[in-house]
Order: structure tokens, then C-alpha cells, then sequence
């Protein structure tokens, strides 16, 4: 079985590509202005360089999904149809993920972090959070 | 308002433009460069300047610079790549247009070809093919959100979801265009679409369903452009370029910010009512780049015909459709329903309707057409306003 592709790092991305290969959701904390990234080099909220990793909470709300009927590529052949969107974490930054289970998905719904492992690398995950 | 350009479009070629031709990318540009100086009235080898538009997301990169000498062309003073993925093809008109307005060069030919169909490609997956990508924005693929249809729909799911609207406002989109190819000789689906058929198709991205997404075929489309002089002796009416502009948002992606529905035609909308006078009022035909149904919806909204969210009030009761009381939009079928070679779908139309040459999809007024191109997931955008010579002389 073939696993979904998991995106290279890039300069921007590696903190948080490298902390998801060992589980871990991590946000880039702007030190200048409190802005949390996912990845940054740069702040484009004030320009600032310096940030500090701190682990985000995991929880988040859909920003936007779709649910897909066609496979483009043979890891979801089998999972057809599946979902996939924009979470926005608690703490501001959207990040593309797939989304889990075969339940109805609503733009705004809150879901919450759930790691997943293909090949070695690390998946940021989401599932709608267990109310209450 | 400021002064507008000297440059006017004069030619228009096709080549292709069926989901079976079997030719080459460059040989169709070739072919439709050839024709558009033949429509232009002049001998191909009177054009001195190339502009190739070119889009990470066509799939034949042996279209290149040397499209120059398969033409047989020599002494170029222009020969260019304009890379802004679907917003390439204006981009390339206005670089064409700068050339022989400052006098750089006479005859500009601007082309786009496209040959994603081959033997044995399923439809649905022309443009879907296999990336893995590099850092967040590869991250769409791990989410299993490959093409364009996918992450479109995300954009249509909150348009949908933040102004509680159904699908039905998509669908209106669709046969609205279908109603237009039904009089186009060129568009590739020409069938009446009836509510039941729209219904009846399967999804393709939720909410995008089979009718919302484009029509790929093999082709490719030139156009001429030269100053307003020169355009004045051509073999066709000429067709005024009124105003360009382009916007890109570069909206960051987190909160407080919104990518998915972000136009860039409010930035360039306002430049170029700006430049003209015009105002939305004043358009007499849109021509909307319109690759899935909710792109023109967010165009509309952009350029402020409508309020964030009440675009469908422009295809109500079929007022956009051939015959309707509103702004005719997207009048040779559009992407959606006549053919899909980006940038320049809308261009070719608004040049034959400019001209009043559309045959029986003719609209009655045609003296400013908004043509509109974007690329990426809203990323980039241009537009351009074009009118008839006569009018805009
Ligand atoms: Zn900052």
C-alpha cells in the first residue's frame, strides 16, 4: 500500500516538518509580537526574525473541507470518499490536513490533533472534537 | 483617469480545441499564431514579438521560446515567457500592449496551447496528476486535495457555508453557462442543462459537482495586438484595450485573514474603474475566468456588481442567460461549458463579441467587456476591460 505524500521541508517549514516527524504539533511564537506561525522566517504581521517553539494545543475548528470521490493518487484508492480541508488552530495559524472519520463535517466544527505515521514521516491530522 | 494605452487587439486564431486532437502543445500554438495573423490581415512573418503565456498547471512545457523559429520567424524584437499561471493570458496582452505602445515592436502575437488529453487519460484526471510538494502549501496533498476542483471547492464550501446558501447558487452558475454554449459552434458541451441533470452528477469536490468544473481540451488561441493606428487598416474591427490591471492578495493563512475567499479583482477592479471612469454599471458584458462555477461568483462580488454574498442575485430568474433581463456573463460557455484553455477563453469571446461577431450568442451591447483571469487558489489576478473600436476609438 502506498502512503500519502508527505511535503518536503523548506527553510520556513523545517522546525515544524521536523517536530510532526516526532509527533508533535509545534507553533512558531513571534517574539516581537505574539504572532503564532506554522512556519515563518519572517513575521509578516511586524517583520520580526526571532521566534521561539512552543507545542500547540491540537485543538481547532474547519476553516473549510471537501469531501473527494476521486483518487489522484493510490494512498486514498482505498478510502474513497474522504475528506480533507483548512484547520485553523486555536491559536490562529491554518494549516491544510487530512480530516478522520466517516462523520459530517460542518465549516466551524471543532476538531482536535491526531498524529499520524506514513513511511517515517509525521501526518498533522484532525478529527471533530468529542463534545463535553 | 489616466491615458490609456496605444494598443488594440486585431487578431484572434484557434487551433484545436477538441477534447481528441492528438497535436502537440507547440504545434497547435504554431497553428493558432499562424491564424490570428491571417484574421489580423497581415503575413505572419510580420509579426516581431512572441509572448507565450505559460501556467505551472498546463501540461506541456515543450512550448518554450523557440516556438520562434517553428514559425519561421526572424529578427524578433520581443520574444518572452508571461508566467502568472491563469492569470497569464491578460498578462501577456499587456505586456504585448507596452511593446508596441512604446514602440518596441509593431505586431505582438500572445499564445497559450494546452494539451493535457492524451490516449488513454481519463477526463477527470487531466489535471490532477501525482505532486508531493515542498513545505506548507505541499501539505494539500497530504490532505489528499489534488487539482484544482479540490481546493476550489474549499473556497466554495465557505462561500456557501458563511452567506448559508446552497448549492443551488452553483448550479444556477452552470446552466447559465451551458445556455450560452448551446450557441457557441465551438464549445465543447452545447446540450441543454436541465436542473435534473445538474442534480443528477456525481461530485467531483464537494460542492463542486461534474457541471461545476471545466471542460479541458487540446488547443490553443493567439491573439494580435498592434497600436490603435495600424488596428484602424485591419482586416477586422479592432478591439480597444481599455484598462489592465492586476491584484494579488497574498493573504496570509490565519486568522484574521481569509484565502480561500480573497479576490484579487477588488484590488484591480477599483484601478481600473479608476483609470477609465467606468463603473460596474457601465460593463455591458463579463467574461469571467470561470474553471469551476464558484470563481465568477467571487469575481462578481470583487468588482463590486454585488455585495459579498448576493452574486446570485446576476443569474436570478436566468438574467445572465441569452435573452435575460441582467449582465450577460460568460457568453461563448465559458470553461464550464465551452472549453478550458485559461486565460484565453475569456479573451477570444470578449474579442468576437467586441467585434459583433459572435454569431447568434451576439449580444446587442458590447461596447465595455470585463475580462478576468486568475491563477492558483485565488492567488493571482488580472483583469481587463476591452471595448469596441467603434465606440472607443
Ligand atoms: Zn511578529
Amino acid at each position: 500500500m502506498t502512503s500519502q505524500p508527505v511535503p518536503e521541508s523548506d527553510p520556513a517549514s523545517a522546525q515544524f516538518f521536523a517536530a510532526l516527524d516526532e509527533g508533535r504539533l509545534d507553533l512558531l511564537r513571534c517574539r516581537q509580537c505574539g504572532t503564532a506561525h506554522l512556519a515563518a522566517l519572517v513575521c509578516d504581521a511586524c517583520n520580526g526574525t526571532v521566534f521561539a517553539p512552543e507545542p500547540a494545543s491540537g485543538a481547532g475548528t474547519i476553516f473549510s473541507f471537501t469531501r473527494t470521490y476521486i483518487a489522484h493518487h493510490p494512498a486514498f484508492a482505498d478510502r474513497l470518499p474522504y475528506c480533507g480541508g483548512i484547520v485553523e488552530l486555536a491559536e490562529g495559524p491554518r494549516l491544510f490536513a487530512p480530516l478522520l472519520g466517516d462523520v459530517p463535517f460542518a465549516v466551524g466544527a471543532a476538531v482536535a490533533f491526531e498524529p499520524q505515521r506514513a513511511e517515517g514521516r509525521g501526518i498533522a491530522a484532525f478529527r471533530l472534537a468529542t463534545s463535553g | 483617469m489616466s491615458a490609456r494605452l496605444d494598443a488594440a487587439i486585431v487578431g484572434l486564431g484557434r487551433a484545436g480545441l477538441t477534447r481528441t486532437d492528438t497535436r502537440a502543445a507547440a504545434e497547435l500554438a504554431r497553428l493558432a499564431v499562424i491564424a490570428a495573423a491571417d484574421d489580423a490581415g497581415v503575413i505572419a512573418t510580420a509579426v516581431d514579438g512572441l509572448v507565450i503565456c505559460r501556467s505551472g498547471g498546463a501540461t506541456d512545457a515543450t512550448l518554450g521560446l523557440d516556438l520562434q523559429r517553428a514559425l519561421g520567424l526572424r529578427d524578433l524584437k520581443l520574444n518572452r515567457i508571461a508566467l502568472c499561471e491563469g492569470a497569464s493570458a491578460l498578462a501577456a496582452i499587456h505586456t504585448a500592449a507596452l511593446a508596441v505602445a512604446t514602440g518596441m515592436a509593431n505586431h505582438v502575437a500572445c499564445v497559450f496551447a494546452d494539451a493535457p488529453i492524451t490516449p488513454g487519460t481519463r477526463m477527470r484526471t487531466a489535471f490532477g496528476r501525482q505532486k508531493t510538494g515542498i513545505g506548507m502549501e505541499g501539505l494539500r496533498y497530504t490532505a489528499g486535495l489534488f487539482g484544482g476542483a479540490a481546493v476550489h471547492a474549499l473556497s466554495a464550501q465557505r462561500y456557501l457555508a458563511l452567506h448559508k446558501l446552497g448549492e443551488d447558487v452553483l448550479a444556477e452558475v452552470a446552466i447559465t453557462t451551458r445556455a450560452w454554449a448551446g450557441l457557441n459552434p465551438d464549445a465543447s458541451y452545447r446540450k441543454h442543462l436541465t436542473h435534473e441533470d445538474y442534480w443528477a452528477a456525481r461530485y467531483v469536490a464537494e460542492p463542486l459537482r461534474l457541471f461545476d468544473c471545466a471542460a479541458p481540451v487540446n488547443g490553443a488561441i493567439a491573439v494580435i495586438v498592434t497600436t490603435r493606428n495600424r488596428a484602424a487598416d485591419g482586416a477586422q474591427p479592432a478591439v480597444s484595450i481599455l484598462a489592465y490591471a492586476e491584484g494579488h492578495p497574498g493573504a496570509p493563512d490565519r486568522s484574521g485573514f481569509d484565502r480561500t475567499l480573497t479576490h484579487g479583482g477588488a484590488i484591480a477592479g477599483r484601478a481600473m474603474f479608476a483609470a477609465t471612469g467606468l463603473s460596474p454599471a457601465d460593463i455591458d458584458i463579463c467574461e469571467l475566468y470561470d474553471a469551476f462555477s464558484i470563481m465568477p461568483l467571487l469575481a462578481l462580488e470583487a468588482y463590486g456588481f454585488h455585495p459579498p454574498g448576493q452574486a446570485r442575485d446576476a443569474y436570478a430568474d436566468g438574467a445572465a442567460q441569452p435573452g435575460g433581463s441582467g449582465r450577460p456573463i460568460n457568453t461563448g460557455g465559458g470553461h464550464l461549458s465551452g472549453y478550458y484553455l485559461q486565460g484565453m477563453t475569456p479573451v477570444a469571446e470578449a474579442v468576437l463579441q467586441a467585434r459583433g461577431t459572435a454569431g447568434e450568442r451576439q449580444c446587442e451591447r458590447n461596447a465595455t467587456i470585463l475580462v478576468t483571469n486568475e491563477g492558483g487558489r485565488l492567488d493571482y489576478h488580472a483583469g481587463m476591460i476591452l471595448g469596441s473600436a467603434e465606440q472607443w476609438p
